[in-house]
């Protein structure tokens, strides 16, 4: 198991001060201009937890690498607000917005040979999206409230990349997976947080990615920043979304080179950087302000 | 599944091989490098293969680190050192590619073939190749050039030497934190070519800037170098220029920076001698040892043995032992683990059971009963160091129930800790007050759920034989576990026969002849072959110890007996056993 | 082409030492593993004690923590369902220490095939790579890759425990079938070969076609059915990963064993095998991660970077 995020500089020296670790030390947190920034690590869910998952959401497909107890949570502690990431959340909007199961390669193959006995003994197609894709883009909420959906309004003004690429020293540091599947040796999917915060800002990337091998590759970026302001000032928090997906049986590249080429979800996310606005079904900025 | 062999391989398949388009057979073919240009001569080898060579260094970075590396054994194939020169312009080329793996293995390979080289060839053929490297646009090459000064130094002409000082200043104060980098890593071995004189001056400004540096990865690497340093200053060099720069260090604002200070501390010690560090460095060690970060608390206190032996016992007591103390309940459980190994490891150092009693015996029982079990089997795999010298009844009063407890403790590597530490234990405390507390664990152990615990049980059983003797385990052993020989679980019957023949080696030949051979040897009828197989590997062992007369009575037809069972395994080990008969 | 028992007796301590043996080596007892595995029937019969296995994946040391918990072979006798290899980063030490096993000892341990023990998968998921950076070459994956086509496809613990890697097939309704199988190939798409190494159990009745469009869920009424036709007591397979090392399904009809802890030096779980005792009692020893292996989740500590 991952140890919790880590703290790069000594926060002290940046007018930060480290948040109490929990007792298992995997949550670690950091105080700093008017946020509480706090990131979890997890193991697998248990038994009993997959358990309460299933009930919540009414399926018995999970991920089989459900990172159950982790998550990430920005506290902007004038308004009490709650920008948080977890795993059930982003599981919820799976199952809110289903998709048609994709078909593996082998398939038709599979299912030709079996036409007669899957005819025969009634054998029922299940129809979950196994590859959990998630429109998911966080959670807001107001302490002691319910989350709220509708917080965010469109903006012209995104995020301040430039701020991004300064070599500030970063203060705190993290990155974790909510879930992921082998989707049974068919590809690979997961749902993975960076999070850092800078003396100037706060930045997390939620990304989710899928490749089943030989078919498609998926995706979903969401994007959180916010600049700090001076004291006193009203907080104003960025959120980029951009989903992107291709095929790939129609790259014709063959099987071992397609994996290679999308081993992990940094090269597919440069892949579409490299074929956009091809490949791009969604895109959206928005702010809240607080 | 073919057979290939080396001297076999057609030297024109291999440099036909050498342009094919796949990677692996590319590769295949350059880590035979050697062979080819055996078989072309050194002639050729220079006015082809090099050539060539040279040429193919737009390969993917596999290929070329492969090649990069093969050319640093080459100078007996191209006619030796005096034709070296012609290696360099394709490693050159080598140590401007991007991939950081491949570059290395260039200058490594270069350095190697300079060592070799005199003092003209390498002002006519290395030198300007250094100077090009370092002055290239681009800074891959830079940072190569960097590694390349050392090995010409001491070489070279007044002259020459000049201009390689100037150079390398230079890439200290580079505008790329990369370059800079690399000169920090190189300081130290470049500062053991210069002339001691210089030292003091160049180097010691050249230290100060990088250690003034705003990339913290770059004061990194400076702090990475003063031991090195240290040892070339001398004691007093040291004192009045690294140990500022360490203090500094010390409170550097990033923890990496500090860490790396906490790595280095015992060297400087060494360097600085005993009297500057009791005054000087003994604050910079506490204040490593309550860093904010972890990582630092436990780099710190991994040094405390070897810190507080040359401080002494009176600053560790009054100084250090304080931190320890308050260590031992640190949030990280990294750290207490590491603590766990410091206290343990400083016993020593005090020589009286008093001070160890009021001052250490309370963290040591606090860390026993620690959570995390890393923190419990560091003190326990140290534990004989701490007993010897606090005595036999501190030791029964203060740390047997502690330890009686950790016996049943749920990690397996716990309990096998306490077993390797009995045979000691028991030597300490005496037969008696051994039998009345800690004699029933060594059977209970027998029954453990983990293999390898139920191993060390019986091991110990022979252990603790050899020291108490034949008589300790006919009256309180063998009592316990006789009743257990034909035990339904065949776990158990196996761990107890284990026990039996790991003691039948150890004990008086009428117990081993009378009491533990025939139960010993009941094994042979056991319904499971592993059991029957497992007493014949333990009859190898016991057969040197019986008398002879014996062995052929009544062994040797059992064994014999044996090599007709229905298993394979049986039989194989029931021949290896008659084999020490006739052997 | 000859090796004697002193020979494999060194191989097997090399590589306990997690040492790779030099290609030569390897085809060696490649080539003798064949010997034996080809006479092996599908279904192999075993007689208890022996202690059953899940999922390993090349975490070389925790198959070492594995036997130092269980007891080691051959003391005790084993029976791995397969999933040596991929994922972890000692595939090649693993499945040829277990391999060389076999050779040593052919009745006092036994490997059945799962679905990573097929060149395709292997491709992708770790062990072809593995052989090529740890040998320079492929010849060891051939060699390692031709002894999967030989590995049976289920075993029989007393005629009462099935051991099987993934589960049940439609067009399999007794053990005598597993029998007619022609194994000696590459796990084939069709037919009732892949469905023993992919199938998973499922809480529904009758059979389900996997979302995926390719595999078969089995329901609690399917493995019943099964058992008692067959005399089954119950059906030890492997395949998923769970995070208690070992799970029950179908009032005890079905039992899922994962040996693998801290699969993927990240996920935390623990690992178990189940020990049958010469009376057939279950026990399951449950075991955590080797130390050594923990070395990995230091050496994947986080380092920060400016992504964007």
């Amino acid at each position: 198991m991952n140890r919790g995020g880590v703290f790069v500089t000594t926060p002290r020296s940046e007018g930060a001060e480290r948040m109490p670790e929990s007792d298992d030390g995997q949550e670690r947190g950091i105080r700093i201009k008017g946020w509480e920034i706090k990131s979890r690590h997890s193991s697998i869910a248990s038994a009993a937890t997959i358990e309460q998952f299933e009930e919540a959401l009414q399926t018995s497909t999970l991920p089989e690498l459900l990172f159950s107890e982790a998550g990430v949570d920005l506290k902007h502690v004038a308004s009490q607000v709650h920008f948080t990431f977890t795993a059930l959340e982003a599981l919820k909007d799976w199952r809110a917005h289903p998709l048609p199961p994709i078909q593996v390669t082998v398939a038709q193959d599979w299912q030709r040979e079996r036409m007669q006995d899957i005819r025969e003994l009634g054998v029922k197609k299940m129809e979950t999206d196994w590859t959990f894709t998630t429109p998911y883009a966080g959670t807001v909420f107001r302490e002691g409230c319910a989350p709220e959906a509708n917080v965010w309004r469109d903006t012209q003004v995104g995020i301040d990349r430039e701020l991004l690429m300064r070599r500030d020293p970063i203060l705190f540091y993290d990155e974790f997976d909510l879930y992921e599947s082998e989707l049974d040796d068919h590809g690979m999917c997961n749902l993975t947080i960076k999070m850092r915060v800078m003396p100037t800002c706060w930045y997390v990337l939620m990304r989710y990615w899928l490749r089943v091998d030989n078919v498609v590759i998926r995706c979903n970026d969401t994007r959180l920043f916010c600049a700090f302001g001076d004291d006193g000032a009203p907080a104003r928090v960025v959120r980029e979304v951009k989903h992107c997906e291709t095929r790939l049986d129609t790259a014709r590249m063959g099987l071992k080179a397609s994996i290679d080429a999308h081993s992990n979800p940094d090269q597919t996310a440069q892949f579409f950087e490299s074929i956009a606005p091809q490949g791009m079904t969604l895109f959206k900025q928005q702010e809240v302000v607080l | 599944m073919t057979e290939s062999s080396e001297d076999l391989y057609p030297i024109a398949v291999l440099i036909d091989e050498l342009k094919n388009d796949d990677i692996v057979i590319r590769l295949n073919s350059l880590r035979r490098l050697t062979i080819i240009a055996k078989a072309l001569g050194p002639e050729r080898t220079r006015e082809e293969l090099i050539p060539f060579l040279s040429e193919s260094t737009e390969d993917e970075d596999e290929a070329l680190t492969v090649l990069a590396e093969e050319l640093g054994n080459f100078v007996p194939v191209v006619g030796g050192v005096k034709f070296a020169f012609h290696l360099l312009p394709p490693l050159e080329s080598l140590a401007t590619v991007e991939e950081t793996v491949v570059r290395e293995k260039a200058v490594e390979s270069l350095c190697k073939i300079a060592e070799q080289m005199d003092g003209g060839a390498l002002e006519l053929h290395y030198i300007p190749l250094v100077t090009r490297l370092a002055k290239t646009e681009w800074f891959t090459a830079r940072v190569s050039s960097c590694g390349l000064f050392a090995v010409a130094y001491e070489k070279s002409s007044d002259e020459v030497k000049q201009e390689l000082r100037v150079g390398f200043n230079e890439l200290c104060k580079d505008e790329t934190p990369m370059v800079r980098r690399a000169a920090a890593q190189q300081l130290g071995k470049y500062a053991e070519k210069l002339e001691k004189e210089r030292l003091m001056t160049e180097v010691m400004t050249i230290f100060a800037e990088l250690c003034e540096d705003d990339q913290d990865s770059v004061r990194l690497l400076a702090v990475g170098t003063c031991s090195a340093l240290a040892k070339l200053l001398g004691k007093e060099g040291s004192t009045s220029k690294i140990l500022p720069a360490v203090q500094k260090f010390s409170s550097d604002k990033s923890w990496r920076v500090r860490y790396m200070v906490a790595q280095q501390v015992n060297e400087l010690c060494d360097v600085i001698g005993k009297e500057i560090t009791m005054a000087e460095l003994v604050t910079v060690y506490v204040n490593l040892l309550k860093d904010n970060e972890a990582e630092v608390r436990v780099a710190a206190a991994q040094k405390a043995g070897d810190f507080c032996g040359f401080v002494g016992g009176a600053l560790t007591l009054t100084e250090i032992l304080p931190c320890l103390k308050e260590l031992s309940n640190d949030t990280s459980q990294h750290v207490r683990a590491a603590i766990a190994i410091a206290v343990m490891v400083i016993a020593p150092i005090f020589d009286d059971g008093n001070e160890i009693e009021t001052n250490l015996l309370p963290i040591i029982l606090t860390l026993l009963r620690d959570e995390f079990p890393d923190v419990r089997l560091n003190i326990i795999r140290n534990l004989e160091q701490v007993s010897k010298i606090i005595g036999i009844q501190l030791l029964q009063k203060n740390l047997l129930p502690a330890i009686v407890a950790l016996a049943e403790d749920r990690h397996w590597r716990v309990r096998l800790a306490i077993i390797n530490y009995f045979p000691l234990l028991a030597r300490q405390l005496g037969i008696f007050s051994f039998n009345d507390i800690l004699g029933k664990l060594c059977i209970q152990w027998l029954e453990d759920s983990v293999a390898t615990i139920r191993t060390a049980a019986a091991q110990n059983l022979k252990n603790l034989a050899e020291d108490f003797g034949s008589d300790w385990v006919q009256e309180f052993v063998l009592p316990k576990m006789l009743d257990k020989l034909q035990h339904p679980h065949f776990l158990l019957r196996m761990t107890i026969m284990e026990a039996v023949g790991a003691m039948a080696t150890v004990v008086s030949s009428e117990i081993l002849q009378t009491m533990l051979l025939p139960e010993l040897m009941k094994f042979n009828k056991d319904k499971v072959p592993n059991v029957r197989f497992h007493a014949c590997r333990l009859m190898k062992d016991v057969i040197p110890c019986v008398d002879p007369a014996i062995v052929s009575s009544t062994i040797k037809p059992w064994l014999a007996d044996m090599q007709d069972d229905v298993d394979h395994d049986v039989r194989f080990f029931a021949r290896e056993a008659e084999m020490t008969i006739r052997g | 082409m000859s090796s004697s028992s002193s020979d494999l007796d060194n191989w097997i301590s090399k590589l306990k030492e997690c040492k790779l043996l030099d290609e030569t080596q390897v085809r060696t007892l490649c080539l003798r593993a064949i010997d034996i595995l080809v006479e092996e029937s599908n279904v192999q019969t075993i007689y208890p004690p022996v202690t059953i296995c899940g999922d390993i994946h090349g975490q070389f040391f925790d198959v070492l923590e594995l036997f130092k918990v269980g007891g080691e072979c051959p003391q005790k006798n084993y029976l791995f369902m397969g999933d040596f290899v991929d994922r972890g980063f000692y595939s090649v030490e693993t499945f040829l220490l277990l391999l060389a096993l076999k050779v040593r000892y052919p009745d006092r341990i036994f490997l059945i095939r799962g679905n990573h023990e097929s060149r395709q998968i292997t491709q992708v998921y770790g062990f072809y790579d593995e052989c090529l950076r740890k040998y320079g070459t492929l010849n060891v994956w051939r060699y390692c890759v031709e002894v999967f086509d030989y590995l049976s496809l289920a075993a029989l613990v007393d005629g009462v425990v099935l051991g099987v890697h993934g589960g049940l097939s439609p067009s399999i309704s007794t053990i005598d079938r597993v029998r007619s199988i022609d194994r000696k190939q590459e796990v084939p798409h069709e037919g009732p070969m892949c469905d023993l190494l992919w199938s998973d159990p499922e809480e529904m009745s009758g059979w389900g076609l996997s979302p995926r469009g390719a595999g078969y869920l089995f329901g609690g009424d399917i493995c019943k059915h099964f058992n008692y036709i067959n005399g089954l007591g119950f059906i030890a397979r492997a395949h998923q990963l769970v995070m208690e090392g070992y799970k029950w399904m179908f009032d005890s009809q079905l039992v899922t064993v994962w040996s693998a802890p801290n699969y993927c030096y990240r996920c935390g779980n623990i690992a178990s095998v189940l020990e049958l005792d010469d009376q057939l009692k279950c026990d399951f020893k449950v075991f955590t991660a080797a130390p050594h292996e923990l070395h990995h989740v230091e050496m994947r500590k986080i380092t920060p970077s400016y992504f964007l």
